[in-house]
């Protein structure tokens, strides 16, 4: 099942600083979609945003480091990002480590938030964007392939 | 040792000339063995030479077997002492004395030289053998045979069977005189035809054992080197010949002397191929072929070392097989279903949100700070003077006139002082 433009739509909006827009397209798709596809989607653009952000020998200082950065921001997102469970998601991405003793909702979750405070940071205009909406859009279509 | 060593000998305290001639006649080894013999103090003229020759030999029984050489040598030691000194000839003297005893003592060096030079290769032998006396021969087959005893590849038995019998003296002299290049088997005397043509070869092979061409004359390292040649073209040959041939050619050596011309130039024929040039053209055309690296070029790789090419479809296709499970792996590790996927959704616009409500600290601002020290700037020349200004100048007034109140009244003092 290949990811479609309605599914891609509310990632977009929410990437774009929309985050009214990608609540009113996420509620547009079915949960099919959103369990599979948009599931699918968010964990391919964040595999691709990190392997921007990152080099492929990334150490782990600067992992630490990042995710610091990015739970310094708000109360929020403190709250809410696990620093260990962001470190290892980030550092999956290069190592191939195993997530199986993280829980799929707090693996997804921290890959999303992790997702959104690295496009922030890049600063990406309507082109960049698609084009990195295209580049997760392919893995997730590898995946759900 | 030298033979100007022999003039250290106790003996050389007597003005004796004929000795001094008699030490030299004797080849060096025999000198250093004599000297080492003779008492230190013993009268040199109260006994001959030849008493005290066979005083020597009776005080070493281990010398026994070589009773016939010492006792020319001794024998013609006496004769030099009894004969005026004769002549010196330039260059070295040991075999001086005996050419003299074998009557060649009217032919001067080059005319010794000359026909051996004229002649053919074989014909040096030739003229070598017919000029040379049995005693000589014995000689050099003595020392010939001594130093083709260290040499590799060449067995002791051989050396004494083929030259210890010394058939006629001619054979001597031709086994003696070419023993740095002949040997037991029968490509050494192939070797031996090609090398006698050379002019050194052939002053060092005809008879006229110079101290430094014969190899076993005091020097050893030179008969090694001559044997490990002889030894190498040896194998060389060897290799290319089968055990009856070579039978076969010994024998005709043993029985005829020179070798047929047709022996010489198989001879001949097979030296080039091992050492002239067509064997280095052989080698320098189809080395890489045989399996031999030239000097300078790449070394012969093996066929299987595929490691400066590109790689192969198979190890392509490996190559992709190594990163299909990575993403894969990537797949099971990030995409994991879950079913309240609304609520997660929520945290991450919740964070969103968050992230757009406080934007990143964007840290303090620069201060730029200067590195070296900054003058301050000066006032203008025409800048208004201001109530300290005026304050400094009537200060520096009033102490000016003090001082030159005081000047003068001391001036003054002095003045009516003097008066």
């Amino acid at each position: 099942m290949p990811v479609t433009d309605e599914q891609v739509a509310p990632l977009r909006a929410l990437l774009a600083r929309q985050p009214e827009e990608h609540d009113r397209l996420f509620s547009l798709l079915d949960q099919t979609a959103k369990k599979t596809s948009y599931q699918a989607l968010v964990s391919a653009a964040f595999v691709i945003a990190a392997q921007r952000r990152f080099a492929q020998d990334v150490s782990p200082g600067e992992v630490i480091e990042f995710v610091g950065d990015v739970r310094s921001r708000s109360p929020q997102v403190a709250d809410q990002v696990d620093p260990k469970i962001a470190e290892r998601v980030i550092m999956a991405v290069f190592t191939g480590q195993s997530l199986d003793d993280i829980d799929a909702r707090t693996s997804w979750e921290t890959q999303s938030v992790l997702l959104v405070a690295i496009i922030y940071d890049e600063h990406l205009d309507d082109s960049g964007l698609d084009e990195f909406l295209a580049e997760a859009r392919k893995l997730a279509d590898q995946w759900l392939a | 040792m030298s033979a100007d060593g022999n003039a250290h000998v106790p003996q050389a305290d007597a003005p004796d000339h004929a000795a001094d001639q008699s030490q030299q006649a004797a080849s060096p080894g025999d000198a250093g063995r004599q000297r080492s013999d003779v008492p230190a103090r013993q009268p040199p003229d109260t006994r001959t030479r030849q008493e005290y020759a066979d005083a020597a030999l009776a005080r070493s029984p281990g010398r026994a077997q070589e009773t016939p050489a010492r006792g020319a040598l001794a024998e013609h030691a006496s004769r030099q002492a009894e004969r005026p000194p004769p002549e010196r000839v330039p260059g070295p003297r040991p075999e001086a004395g005996k050419r003299a005893e074998h009557g060649a003592e009217g032919r001067t060096r080059q005319e010794y030289a000359d026909p051996m030079l004229a002649g053919p290769p074989g014909r040096v032998h030739e003229t070598a053998a017919r000029g040379a006396p049995a005693g000589q021969d014995k000689w050099q087959a003595e020392q010939a045979s001594s130093a083709r005893a260290p040499g590799p590849g060449l067995a002791p038995a051989d050396a004494r069977g083929e030259h210890g019998a010394a058939p006629s003296p001619g054979q001597a002299s031709q086994h003696a005189g070419q023993d740095h290049v002949s040997g037991g088997a029968q490509p050494r005397t192939e070797v031996q035809g090609d090398l006698a043509g050379m002019p050194g070869a052939g002053r060092a092979i005809g008879g006229e054992p110079h101290p430094v061409s014969r190899p076993g004359a005091g020097h050893p390292a030179g008969g090694h080197a001559v044997g490990e040649t002889v030894a190498h073209a040896e194998d060389m040959s060897t290799s290319r010949q089968d055990s009856g041939n070579r039978q076969a050619t010994e024998q005709d050596r043993g029985d005829t002397w020179p070798p047929p011309q047709a022996d010489r130039d198989r001879a001949r024929t097979l030296y080039e191929e091992d050492f002239g040039a067509k064997r280095a053209v052989s080698d320098a055309q189809p080395g890489r072929d045989r399996g031999t690296n030239v000097v300078g070029d790449k070394p012969v790789k093996s066929p299987g070392d595929t490691s400066d090419l590109p790689p192969t479809g198979e190890e392509l296709l490996e190559t992709a097989d190594e990163d299909a499970p990575r993403t894969e792996k990537v797949h099971n590790q990030f995409y994991k279903s879950f079913d309240d996927i609304d609520d997660a959704a929520k945290t991450m616009v919740t964070s969103a949100k968050a992230f757009l409500d406080q934007p990143p600290p964007t840290g303090h601002p620069g201060v730029l700070v200067d590195t070296q020290p900054q003058w301050e700037p000066e006032s203008a020349p025409n800048a208004t003077p201001d109530a300290g200004s005026f304050a400094e100048i009537a200060l520096v007034s009033v102490v000016l006139g003090d001082r030159t109140i005081d000047w003068a009244r001391h001036k003054l003092a002095e003045m009516r002082g003097r008066g």
